[in-house]
Protein backbone atom coordinates (compact mmCIF):
# COMPACT_ATOMS: atom_id res chain seq x y z
CA UNK A 1 0.00 0.00 0.00
CA UNK A 2 2.63 2.31 1.07
CA UNK A 3 4.84 1.47 -2.31
CA UNK A 4 1.66 2.24 -4.53
CA UNK A 5 1.43 5.90 -2.65
CA UNK A 6 4.50 7.13 -3.41
CA UNK A 7 4.15 5.58 -7.06
CA UNK A 8 0.95 7.61 -7.33
CA UNK A 9 2.94 10.54 -5.83
CA UNK A 10 6.08 10.36 -7.94
CA UNK A 11 3.54 9.95 -10.61
CA UNK A 12 1.64 13.66 -9.96
CA UNK A 13 5.14 15.09 -9.17
CA UNK A 14 6.07 14.03 -13.46
CA UNK A 15 3.40 15.08 -14.42
CA UNK A 16 3.28 18.48 -12.67
CA UNK A 17 6.82 18.63 -13.99
CA UNK A 18 6.24 17.16 -17.90
CA UNK A 19 5.98 20.57 -20.27
CA UNK A 20 2.92 21.51 -22.13
CA UNK A 21 2.85 20.48 -25.92
CA UNK A 22 2.80 23.30 -28.14
CA UNK A 23 -0.49 23.25 -30.45
CA UNK A 24 -0.01 22.99 -33.87
CA UNK A 25 -1.13 26.62 -34.48
CA UNK A 26 1.78 27.59 -32.47
CA UNK A 27 4.19 25.42 -34.24
CA UNK A 28 2.70 26.21 -37.59
CA UNK A 29 3.18 29.83 -36.46
CA UNK A 30 6.80 29.69 -35.53
CA UNK A 31 8.19 27.97 -38.99
CA UNK A 32 6.84 30.40 -40.82
CA UNK A 33 7.05 33.44 -38.41
CA UNK A 34 11.16 33.09 -39.10
CA UNK A 35 11.49 32.65 -42.54
CA UNK A 36 12.23 35.27 -45.13
CA UNK A 37 8.83 34.90 -46.22
CA UNK A 38 7.79 35.68 -42.82
CA UNK A 39 9.72 38.74 -42.07
CA UNK A 40 8.29 40.02 -45.23
CA UNK A 41 5.25 39.83 -44.40
CA UNK A 42 6.13 41.57 -41.03
CA UNK A 43 7.09 44.45 -43.54
CA UNK A 44 4.15 44.62 -45.61
CA UNK A 45 1.69 43.96 -42.67
CA UNK A 46 3.36 45.34 -39.87
CA UNK A 47 0.23 46.11 -37.51
CA UNK A 48 -0.98 42.60 -37.97
CA UNK A 49 1.64 41.13 -37.52
CA UNK A 50 2.35 42.73 -34.34
CA UNK A 51 -0.79 41.45 -33.13
CA UNK A 52 0.38 38.04 -33.53
CA UNK A 53 3.57 38.68 -32.20
CA UNK A 54 2.22 39.59 -29.16
CA UNK A 55 -0.59 36.71 -28.86
CA UNK A 56 2.47 34.30 -29.65
CA UNK A 57 4.46 36.14 -26.51
CA UNK A 58 1.39 35.23 -24.76
CA UNK A 59 1.09 32.03 -25.50
CA UNK A 60 4.96 31.01 -24.82
CA UNK A 61 4.40 32.58 -21.18
CA UNK A 62 1.30 29.89 -20.56
CA UNK A 63 2.91 27.34 -21.77
CA UNK A 64 6.14 28.50 -19.56
CA UNK A 65 3.49 28.79 -16.88
CA UNK A 66 1.59 25.89 -17.84
CA UNK A 67 -1.60 27.37 -17.93
CA UNK A 68 -3.50 24.93 -21.53
CA UNK A 69 -6.21 27.40 -21.72
CA UNK A 70 -4.63 30.29 -22.00
CA UNK A 71 -2.02 28.85 -24.22
CA UNK A 72 -4.90 27.07 -26.85
CA UNK A 73 -6.40 30.23 -26.68
CA UNK A 74 -3.47 32.43 -27.58
CA UNK A 75 -2.30 30.26 -30.20
CA UNK A 76 -5.10 30.05 -31.52
CA UNK A 77 -5.96 34.20 -31.91
CA UNK A 78 -2.29 34.82 -33.00
CA UNK A 79 -2.44 32.21 -35.74
CA UNK A 80 -5.97 34.12 -36.37
CA UNK A 81 -3.56 37.24 -36.88
CA UNK A 82 -1.07 35.49 -38.93
CA UNK A 83 -3.32 34.17 -41.43
CA UNK A 84 -5.06 37.07 -41.87
CA UNK A 85 -1.74 39.17 -42.83
CA UNK A 86 -0.52 36.02 -44.94
CA UNK A 87 -4.12 35.97 -46.97
CA UNK A 88 -3.71 39.61 -47.63
CA UNK A 89 -0.39 38.93 -49.16
CA UNK A 90 -1.32 36.36 -51.61
CA UNK A 91 -4.24 38.59 -52.59
CA UNK A 92 -2.12 41.38 -52.98
CA UNK A 93 0.46 39.06 -55.11
CA UNK A 94 -2.78 37.97 -57.34
CA UNK A 95 -3.46 41.49 -57.98
CA UNK A 96 -0.36 42.16 -59.31
CA UNK A 97 -0.30 38.91 -61.29
CA UNK A 98 -3.91 40.10 -62.69
CA UNK A 99 -2.62 43.47 -63.69
CA UNK A 100 0.32 41.68 -65.94
CA UNK A 101 -2.81 39.11 -66.93
CA UNK A 102 -4.66 41.83 -68.06
CA UNK A 103 -1.36 43.21 -69.93
CA UNK A 104 -0.67 40.60 -71.55
CA UNK A 105 -4.45 40.13 -72.48
CA UNK A 106 -4.77 44.00 -74.14
CA UNK A 107 -1.67 42.91 -76.27
CA UNK A 108 -3.45 39.30 -77.62
CA UNK A 109 -6.78 42.26 -78.12
CA UNK A 110 -4.16 43.77 -80.59
CA UNK A 111 -2.57 40.63 -81.84
CA UNK A 112 -6.51 39.13 -82.75
CA UNK A 113 -6.91 42.65 -83.65
CA UNK A 114 -4.22 42.53 -86.32
CA UNK A 115 -4.79 38.85 -87.75
CA UNK A 116 -8.31 39.64 -88.42
CA UNK A 117 -7.44 42.53 -90.58
CA UNK A 118 -4.73 40.13 -92.53
CA UNK A 119 -7.82 37.49 -92.65
CA UNK A 120 -9.78 40.11 -94.16
CA UNK A 121 -7.47 41.25 -96.48
CA UNK A 122 -6.73 38.11 -97.75
CA UNK A 123 -10.15 36.96 -98.76
CA UNK A 124 -10.92 40.27 -100.17
CA UNK A 125 -8.27 39.85 -102.13
CA UNK A 126 -9.07 35.88 -102.99
CA UNK A 127 -12.46 37.43 -103.51
CA UNK A 128 -11.43 39.60 -106.62
CA UNK A 129 -9.10 37.13 -108.07
CA UNK A 130 -11.32 34.45 -108.36
CA UNK A 131 -13.22 35.87 -111.61
CA UNK A 132 -9.68 36.10 -113.12
CA UNK A 133 -8.87 32.52 -112.33
CA UNK A 134 -12.12 31.23 -113.71
CA UNK A 135 -10.90 33.33 -116.99
CA UNK A 136 -7.85 30.71 -117.18
CA UNK A 137 -7.70 28.43 -120.21
CA UNK A 138 -10.47 30.08 -121.68
CA UNK A 139 -8.72 33.87 -122.82
CA UNK A 140 -6.62 33.19 -125.46
CA UNK A 141 -2.46 33.61 -124.08
CA UNK A 142 -1.44 36.22 -126.37
CA UNK A 143 0.09 39.24 -126.00
CA UNK A 144 -2.24 41.62 -125.60
CA UNK A 145 -4.22 39.07 -122.77
CA UNK A 146 -0.83 38.91 -120.71
CA UNK A 147 -0.89 43.03 -121.14
CA UNK A 148 -4.30 42.80 -119.53
CA UNK A 149 -3.85 40.49 -117.06
CA UNK A 150 -0.90 42.60 -116.12
CA UNK A 151 -2.62 45.73 -115.84
CA UNK A 152 -5.53 43.76 -113.56
CA UNK A 153 -2.83 42.73 -111.06
CA UNK A 154 -1.30 46.00 -110.32
CA UNK A 155 -4.80 46.90 -109.53
CA UNK A 156 -5.04 44.08 -107.37
CA UNK A 157 -2.61 45.35 -105.69
CA UNK A 158 -3.71 49.19 -105.51
CA UNK A 159 -6.70 47.46 -103.94
CA UNK A 160 -4.73 45.44 -101.25
CA UNK A 161 -2.66 48.47 -100.37
CA UNK A 162 -6.00 50.54 -100.20
CA UNK A 163 -7.91 48.00 -97.87
CA UNK A 164 -4.88 47.90 -95.70
CA UNK A 165 -5.30 51.59 -94.23
CA UNK A 166 -8.91 50.83 -94.41
CA UNK A 167 -9.99 52.62 -97.26
CA UNK A 168 -13.29 50.16 -98.11
CA UNK A 169 -14.39 51.88 -94.39
CA UNK A 170 -12.67 55.61 -94.70
CA UNK A 171 -12.95 56.16 -98.28
CA UNK A 172 -15.81 53.82 -99.28
CA UNK A 173 -16.81 55.23 -101.92
CA UNK A 174 -13.56 56.09 -103.77
CA UNK A 175 -12.77 52.28 -102.80
CA UNK A 176 -15.97 50.88 -103.93
CA UNK A 177 -15.82 52.58 -107.30
CA UNK A 178 -11.82 50.59 -107.98
CA UNK A 179 -13.60 47.25 -106.84
CA UNK A 180 -16.26 48.08 -109.50
CA UNK A 181 -14.16 48.95 -112.33
CA UNK A 182 -11.52 46.03 -111.29
CA UNK A 183 -14.55 43.76 -111.68
CA UNK A 184 -15.47 45.98 -115.12
CA UNK A 185 -11.77 44.82 -116.26
CA UNK A 186 -12.03 41.38 -114.99
CA UNK A 187 -15.56 41.41 -117.13
CA UNK A 188 -13.98 42.68 -120.31
CA UNK A 189 -11.01 40.64 -120.23
CA UNK A 190 -13.86 37.60 -119.88
CA UNK A 191 -15.19 38.82 -123.37
CA UNK A 192 -11.36 39.17 -124.71
CA UNK A 193 -12.28 43.26 -124.74
CA UNK A 194 -8.21 43.47 -123.83
CA UNK A 195 -7.79 46.94 -124.55
CA UNK A 196 -10.80 48.12 -122.81
CA UNK A 197 -9.57 45.41 -120.06
CA UNK A 198 -6.31 47.37 -119.81
CA UNK A 199 -8.39 50.53 -119.89
CA UNK A 200 -10.44 49.75 -116.94
CA UNK A 201 -7.94 47.95 -115.17
CA UNK A 202 -5.57 51.81 -115.08
CA UNK A 203 -8.76 53.29 -113.88
CA UNK A 204 -9.42 50.64 -111.03
CA UNK A 205 -5.70 51.25 -109.81
CA UNK A 206 -5.59 55.32 -109.82
CA UNK A 207 -9.04 54.91 -108.23
CA UNK A 208 -7.42 52.64 -105.41
CA UNK A 209 -4.47 55.00 -105.08
CA UNK A 210 -6.99 57.86 -104.70
CA UNK A 211 -8.87 56.37 -102.22
CA UNK A 212 -5.68 55.10 -100.15
CA UNK A 213 -4.27 58.25 -100.57
CA UNK A 214 -8.19 59.72 -98.53
CA UNK A 215 -7.97 56.86 -96.40
CA UNK A 216 -4.32 57.56 -94.87
CA UNK A 217 -4.91 60.26 -92.53
CA UNK A 218 -7.79 58.53 -90.69
CA UNK A 219 -6.62 55.29 -90.67
CA UNK A 220 -3.59 56.81 -88.90
CA UNK A 221 -5.34 59.24 -86.75
CA UNK A 222 -8.01 56.21 -85.47
CA UNK A 223 -4.43 53.94 -84.70
CA UNK A 224 -3.22 57.16 -82.59
CA UNK A 225 -7.23 57.47 -81.33
CA UNK A 226 -6.89 53.70 -80.02
CA UNK A 227 -3.33 54.22 -78.72
CA UNK A 228 -4.42 57.18 -76.35
CA UNK A 229 -7.81 55.42 -75.28
CA UNK A 230 -5.32 52.15 -74.18
CA UNK A 231 -3.67 54.52 -72.51
CA UNK A 232 -6.00 56.06 -70.76
CA UNK A 233 -7.50 52.96 -69.93
CA UNK A 234 -4.73 51.67 -68.25
CA UNK A 235 -4.43 54.95 -66.15
CA UNK A 236 -8.27 54.34 -65.10
CA UNK A 237 -7.10 50.52 -64.29
CA UNK A 238 -4.99 52.21 -61.64
CA UNK A 239 -6.66 54.47 -60.49
CA UNK A 240 -9.52 51.60 -59.79
CA UNK A 241 -6.90 49.67 -57.08
CA UNK A 242 -6.36 52.42 -55.23
CA UNK A 243 -9.00 51.93 -52.25
CA UNK A 244 -11.27 55.17 -51.02
CA UNK A 245 -10.79 56.65 -54.86
CA UNK A 246 -13.78 57.06 -57.29
CA UNK A 247 -13.27 56.97 -60.65
CA UNK A 248 -14.56 58.08 -63.88
CA UNK A 249 -13.56 58.57 -67.63
CA UNK A 250 -14.34 61.81 -68.45
CA UNK A 251 -13.76 64.44 -71.37
CA UNK A 252 -9.88 64.21 -72.18
CA UNK A 253 -8.87 62.02 -69.03
CA UNK A 254 -9.48 60.40 -66.21
CA UNK A 255 -11.30 61.73 -62.51
CA UNK A 256 -10.25 60.11 -59.38
CA UNK A 257 -12.14 61.66 -56.39
CA UNK A 258 -12.05 61.33 -53.29
CA UNK A 259 -14.58 62.70 -50.27
CA UNK A 260 -13.50 64.02 -46.80
CA UNK A 261 -9.71 64.58 -47.01
CA UNK A 262 -9.62 67.14 -44.52
CA UNK A 263 -12.45 66.45 -41.76
CA UNK A 264 -16.50 67.55 -41.38
CA UNK A 265 -15.69 70.47 -39.45
CA UNK A 266 -13.23 73.52 -38.84
CA UNK A 267 -10.66 75.05 -42.15
CA UNK A 268 -7.52 72.85 -41.68
CA UNK A 269 -5.41 72.82 -45.09
CA UNK A 270 -3.83 69.39 -43.46
CA UNK A 271 -5.40 66.80 -44.74
CA UNK A 272 -6.02 63.50 -42.11
CA UNK A 273 -3.75 61.54 -41.28
CA UNK A 274 -5.12 58.54 -42.84
CA UNK A 275 -5.61 59.88 -46.58
CA UNK A 276 -2.00 60.19 -47.01
CA UNK A 277 -1.91 56.84 -48.26
CA UNK A 278 -4.28 57.09 -50.46
CA UNK A 279 -2.52 60.04 -51.99
CA UNK A 280 0.68 58.48 -51.55
CA UNK A 281 -1.12 55.88 -54.03
CA UNK A 282 -2.11 58.54 -56.47
CA UNK A 283 1.27 60.07 -56.79
CA UNK A 284 2.82 56.58 -57.62
CA UNK A 285 -0.04 56.49 -60.30
CA UNK A 286 0.92 60.24 -61.52
CA UNK A 287 4.46 58.95 -61.94
CA UNK A 288 3.83 55.67 -63.20
CA UNK A 289 1.86 57.45 -66.32
CA UNK A 290 4.25 60.45 -67.03
CA UNK A 291 3.10 62.06 -70.27
CA UNK A 292 -0.46 62.59 -67.96
CA UNK A 293 -0.59 65.94 -66.19
CA UNK A 294 -2.99 66.72 -63.05
CA UNK A 295 -5.38 68.80 -61.96
CA UNK A 296 -6.39 69.13 -58.55
CA UNK A 297 -9.86 70.31 -57.54
CA UNK A 298 -10.91 71.10 -53.99
CA UNK A 299 -15.10 71.62 -53.30
CA UNK A 300 -16.39 72.33 -50.20
CA UNK A 301 -20.29 71.88 -49.05
CA UNK A 302 -22.34 74.69 -48.78
CA UNK A 303 -21.96 75.37 -45.08
CA UNK A 304 -20.57 78.99 -44.64
CA UNK A 305 -20.03 81.76 -46.09
CA UNK A 306 -19.24 81.13 -50.03
CA UNK A 307 -15.55 83.55 -50.08
CA UNK A 308 -14.71 81.60 -47.19
CA UNK A 309 -15.19 78.16 -49.08
CA UNK A 310 -13.41 79.13 -52.20
CA UNK A 311 -10.73 80.66 -50.23
CA UNK A 312 -10.42 77.24 -48.17
CA UNK A 313 -10.87 75.16 -50.99
CA UNK A 314 -7.94 76.92 -52.85
CA UNK A 315 -5.48 76.60 -50.06
CA UNK A 316 -6.81 73.15 -49.80
CA UNK A 317 -6.28 72.53 -53.34
CA UNK A 318 -2.72 73.69 -53.33
CA UNK A 319 -2.33 71.83 -49.68
CA UNK A 320 -2.86 68.72 -51.94
CA UNK A 321 -0.41 69.70 -54.44
CA UNK A 322 2.69 70.19 -52.07
CA UNK A 323 2.26 66.87 -50.98
CA UNK A 324 2.23 65.08 -54.31
CA UNK A 325 5.54 67.06 -54.84
CA UNK A 326 7.07 66.37 -51.76
CA UNK A 327 5.95 62.68 -53.37
CA UNK A 328 7.92 63.01 -56.23
CA UNK A 329 4.98 64.35 -58.79
CA UNK A 330 6.75 67.49 -60.88
CA UNK A 331 4.83 71.02 -59.83
CA UNK A 332 5.15 71.79 -63.47
CA UNK A 333 2.94 68.85 -64.52
CA UNK A 334 0.15 70.26 -61.66
CA UNK A 335 -2.76 72.71 -61.72
CA UNK A 336 -4.50 73.65 -58.38
CA UNK A 337 -7.80 75.19 -58.45
CA UNK A 338 -10.45 75.78 -55.84
CA UNK A 339 -13.73 75.33 -56.53
CA UNK A 340 -15.67 76.33 -53.01
CA UNK A 341 -19.34 75.33 -53.18
CA UNK A 342 -19.74 76.13 -56.93
CA UNK A 343 -20.20 72.68 -58.20
CA UNK A 344 -21.79 69.93 -55.89
CA UNK A 345 -22.45 66.59 -56.63
CA UNK A 346 -24.84 65.73 -54.24
CA UNK A 347 -27.67 67.00 -52.04
CA UNK A 348 -26.03 69.87 -49.71
CA UNK A 349 -29.45 69.71 -47.83
CA UNK A 350 -28.77 66.05 -46.03
CA UNK A 351 -25.40 65.15 -44.07
CA UNK A 352 -24.13 62.48 -46.48
CA UNK A 353 -24.81 64.45 -49.66
CA UNK A 354 -22.40 67.45 -47.32
CA UNK A 355 -19.97 64.44 -46.95
CA UNK A 356 -19.75 63.48 -50.72
CA UNK A 357 -19.40 67.58 -51.91
CA UNK A 358 -16.43 67.94 -49.85
CA UNK A 359 -14.06 66.40 -51.83
CA UNK A 360 -10.75 66.65 -53.90
CA UNK A 361 -10.96 65.73 -57.91
CA UNK A 362 -7.82 65.24 -59.89
CA UNK A 363 -8.33 65.13 -63.32
CA UNK A 364 -5.22 62.73 -65.21
CA UNK A 365 -4.90 64.62 -68.24
CA UNK A 366 -3.03 64.14 -71.51
CA UNK A 367 0.15 66.00 -70.83
CA UNK A 368 0.92 68.58 -73.77
CA UNK A 369 4.59 69.26 -71.91
CA UNK B 1 -4.73 47.49 25.55
CA UNK B 2 -6.21 50.97 26.65
CA UNK B 3 -2.92 52.57 24.74
CA UNK B 4 -3.42 49.91 21.76
CA UNK B 5 -7.10 50.71 21.33
CA UNK B 6 -6.22 54.79 21.51
CA UNK B 7 -4.51 54.16 18.56
CA UNK B 8 -6.87 52.11 16.81
CA UNK B 9 -8.87 54.82 15.17
CA UNK B 10 -5.65 56.65 13.72
CA UNK B 11 -4.71 52.97 12.33
CA UNK B 12 -8.51 52.52 10.79
CA UNK B 13 -8.49 56.03 9.20
CA UNK B 14 -4.96 55.79 7.65
CA UNK B 15 -6.07 52.18 6.23
CA UNK B 16 -9.55 53.40 4.94
CA UNK B 17 -7.75 56.48 3.41
CA UNK B 18 -4.91 53.89 1.60
CA UNK B 19 -8.24 51.80 0.55
CA UNK B 20 -9.94 54.75 -1.12
CA UNK B 21 -7.23 55.92 -2.51
CA UNK B 22 -6.01 52.39 -4.24
CA UNK B 23 -9.86 51.79 -4.88
CA UNK B 24 -11.07 54.92 -6.36
CA UNK B 25 -8.93 54.77 -9.35
CA UNK B 26 -9.46 50.63 -9.78
CA UNK B 27 -13.29 51.52 -9.85
CA UNK B 28 -12.70 54.60 -12.78
CA UNK B 29 -10.50 52.23 -14.62
CA UNK B 30 -13.17 49.25 -14.47
CA UNK B 31 -16.08 51.48 -15.29
CA UNK B 32 -13.60 52.79 -18.28
CA UNK B 33 -12.47 49.37 -19.35
CA UNK B 34 -16.51 48.23 -19.79
CA UNK B 35 -17.21 51.51 -21.83
CA UNK B 36 -14.14 50.68 -24.12
CA UNK B 37 -15.25 47.19 -24.37
CA UNK B 38 -19.32 48.24 -25.13
CA UNK B 39 -17.45 50.20 -27.68
CA UNK B 40 -15.00 47.58 -28.83
CA UNK B 41 -18.15 45.33 -29.22
CA UNK B 42 -20.31 47.53 -30.97
CA UNK B 43 -17.50 48.24 -33.59
CA UNK B 44 -17.06 44.99 -34.31
CA UNK B 45 -20.35 44.30 -34.40
CA UNK B 46 -21.33 47.18 -37.25
CA UNK B 47 -18.45 45.37 -38.78
CA UNK B 48 -19.63 41.72 -38.98
CA UNK B 49 -23.31 43.47 -39.78
CA UNK B 50 -21.67 44.27 -43.00
CA UNK B 51 -20.88 40.80 -44.30
CA UNK B 52 -25.14 39.93 -44.14
CA UNK B 53 -25.44 41.25 -47.44
CA UNK B 54 -25.40 38.22 -50.11
CA UNK B 55 -21.94 38.03 -51.69
CA UNK B 56 -20.57 34.99 -53.39
CA UNK B 57 -17.35 36.10 -51.80
CA UNK B 58 -18.85 35.42 -48.59
CA UNK B 59 -18.81 31.85 -48.61
CA UNK B 60 -14.85 32.08 -48.76
CA UNK B 61 -15.78 32.57 -44.75
CA UNK B 62 -18.38 30.69 -44.00
CA UNK B 63 -17.12 29.59 -41.34
CA UNK B 64 -15.20 32.23 -39.61
CA UNK B 65 -18.31 34.15 -39.96
CA UNK B 66 -20.48 31.79 -37.77
CA UNK B 67 -17.16 31.66 -35.26
CA UNK B 68 -17.89 35.22 -35.47
CA UNK B 69 -21.67 35.64 -34.41
CA UNK B 70 -21.15 32.50 -31.87
CA UNK B 71 -17.99 35.70 -30.50
CA UNK B 72 -20.40 38.24 -30.75
CA UNK B 73 -23.08 36.42 -29.03
CA UNK B 74 -20.88 35.18 -26.09
CA UNK B 75 -19.51 38.80 -25.79
CA UNK B 76 -22.95 40.14 -25.28
CA UNK B 77 -23.51 37.67 -22.45
CA UNK B 78 -20.93 38.51 -20.49
CA UNK B 79 -21.51 42.32 -20.93
CA UNK B 80 -21.83 43.80 -17.34
CA UNK B 81 -20.61 40.72 -16.27
CA UNK B 82 -17.96 42.13 -13.53
CA UNK B 83 -16.25 39.16 -12.34
CA UNK B 84 -15.75 37.87 -16.44
CA UNK B 85 -13.99 41.12 -17.49
CA UNK B 86 -10.96 38.91 -18.64
CA UNK B 87 -13.44 36.48 -20.48
CA UNK B 88 -14.91 39.32 -21.98
CA UNK B 89 -11.97 40.83 -23.36
CA UNK B 90 -10.76 37.84 -24.41
CA UNK B 91 -13.64 37.08 -26.67
CA UNK B 92 -13.71 40.97 -27.92
CA UNK B 93 -9.76 40.55 -28.94
CA UNK B 94 -10.79 37.21 -30.79
CA UNK B 95 -13.35 38.48 -32.33
CA UNK B 96 -11.24 41.34 -33.91
CA UNK B 97 -8.70 38.92 -34.75
CA UNK B 98 -11.50 36.74 -36.55
CA UNK B 99 -12.92 39.84 -38.13
CA UNK B 100 -9.47 40.49 -39.58
CA UNK B 101 -9.19 37.00 -40.87
CA UNK B 102 -12.97 37.07 -42.57
CA UNK B 103 -11.87 40.51 -44.61
CA UNK B 104 -8.76 38.62 -45.86
CA UNK B 105 -10.36 35.68 -47.03
CA UNK B 106 -12.91 37.48 -49.00
CA UNK B 107 -10.61 39.69 -50.24
CA UNK B 108 -8.15 36.35 -51.29
CA UNK B 109 -11.28 34.73 -52.63
CA UNK B 110 -12.08 38.22 -54.58
CA UNK B 111 -8.16 38.38 -56.37
CA UNK B 112 -8.85 34.68 -57.32
CA UNK B 113 -11.78 35.17 -58.90
CA UNK B 114 -10.88 38.03 -60.85
CA UNK B 115 -7.47 36.65 -61.28
CA UNK B 116 -8.69 32.86 -62.66
CA UNK B 117 -11.69 34.87 -65.08
CA UNK B 118 -8.90 37.08 -66.50
CA UNK B 119 -6.64 34.51 -67.43
CA UNK B 120 -9.15 31.73 -68.58
CA UNK B 121 -10.39 34.83 -70.75
CA UNK B 122 -6.94 35.11 -71.98
CA UNK B 123 -6.27 31.31 -72.61
CA UNK B 124 -9.60 31.88 -74.71
CA UNK B 125 -8.32 34.86 -76.69
CA UNK B 126 -4.67 32.90 -77.07
CA UNK B 127 -6.73 30.00 -78.48
CA UNK B 128 -8.75 32.31 -80.99
CA UNK B 129 -6.03 34.60 -81.37
CA UNK B 130 -4.19 31.62 -83.33
CA UNK B 131 -6.89 30.12 -85.11
CA UNK B 132 -7.54 33.31 -87.15
CA UNK B 133 -3.41 33.98 -87.26
CA UNK B 134 -3.89 30.04 -88.70
CA UNK B 135 -7.08 30.61 -90.92
CA UNK B 136 -5.15 34.37 -92.23
CA UNK B 137 -1.55 32.29 -92.84
CA UNK B 138 -3.52 29.67 -95.53
CA UNK B 139 -5.50 32.66 -96.70
CA UNK B 140 -2.34 34.86 -97.53
CA UNK B 141 -0.49 31.46 -98.94
CA UNK B 142 -3.56 30.33 -101.70
CA UNK B 143 -3.70 34.06 -102.40
CA UNK B 144 0.30 34.02 -103.43
CA UNK B 145 -0.17 30.57 -105.30
CA UNK B 146 -3.14 32.72 -107.38
CA UNK B 147 -1.50 35.89 -107.95
CA UNK B 148 1.32 33.67 -108.98
CA UNK B 149 -1.54 31.95 -111.26
CA UNK B 150 -2.77 35.48 -112.47
CA UNK B 151 0.93 37.01 -113.50
CA UNK B 152 2.04 33.84 -115.26
CA UNK B 153 1.36 36.10 -118.34
CA UNK B 154 3.44 38.98 -116.96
Amino acid sequence: MKRLTVAAVAALALASCARLQKPNEMQSFEGARKTRAGEELNLAYPELVKRADAEHRLAAEALDDKEKEDLDYHARVAWLWWQSAQLRSDAATMKVELTKVEEERAKLDKDLAEAKKRQKLAKASLDRMKELIALEGKVAGSQEVSAAKSAINEALAALKEAQAVDADVHASASFAAAEGKLKAATDALGKNKTKDAVSYAIEAKATAESAAREASPKFSATEADQARMAKQRAVFDAVGQISGVSRSMVEGGVQAAVVEVFGASGSSVNMLPGMEATFVKLAQTSKQFPEYALVIEAHTDSKGNKTKNLTLSESRAKSVMAFLAAQGVPPDKMTALGKGSTEPVADNKTKEGRAKNRRVEILFVPSSR
Amino acid sequence: MAARTAKLPGAWLVATALTGALALPIGIVAAGDDGKADERLQALTVELKKYDVADDTHHAATAELGKAEALRDKARSLMGERRERDVLARAIDELEATLSLVEAKILHADAKTKLDKAKADAATLDAEVAKVRGEADALEKQQEEMQRKIGGGK
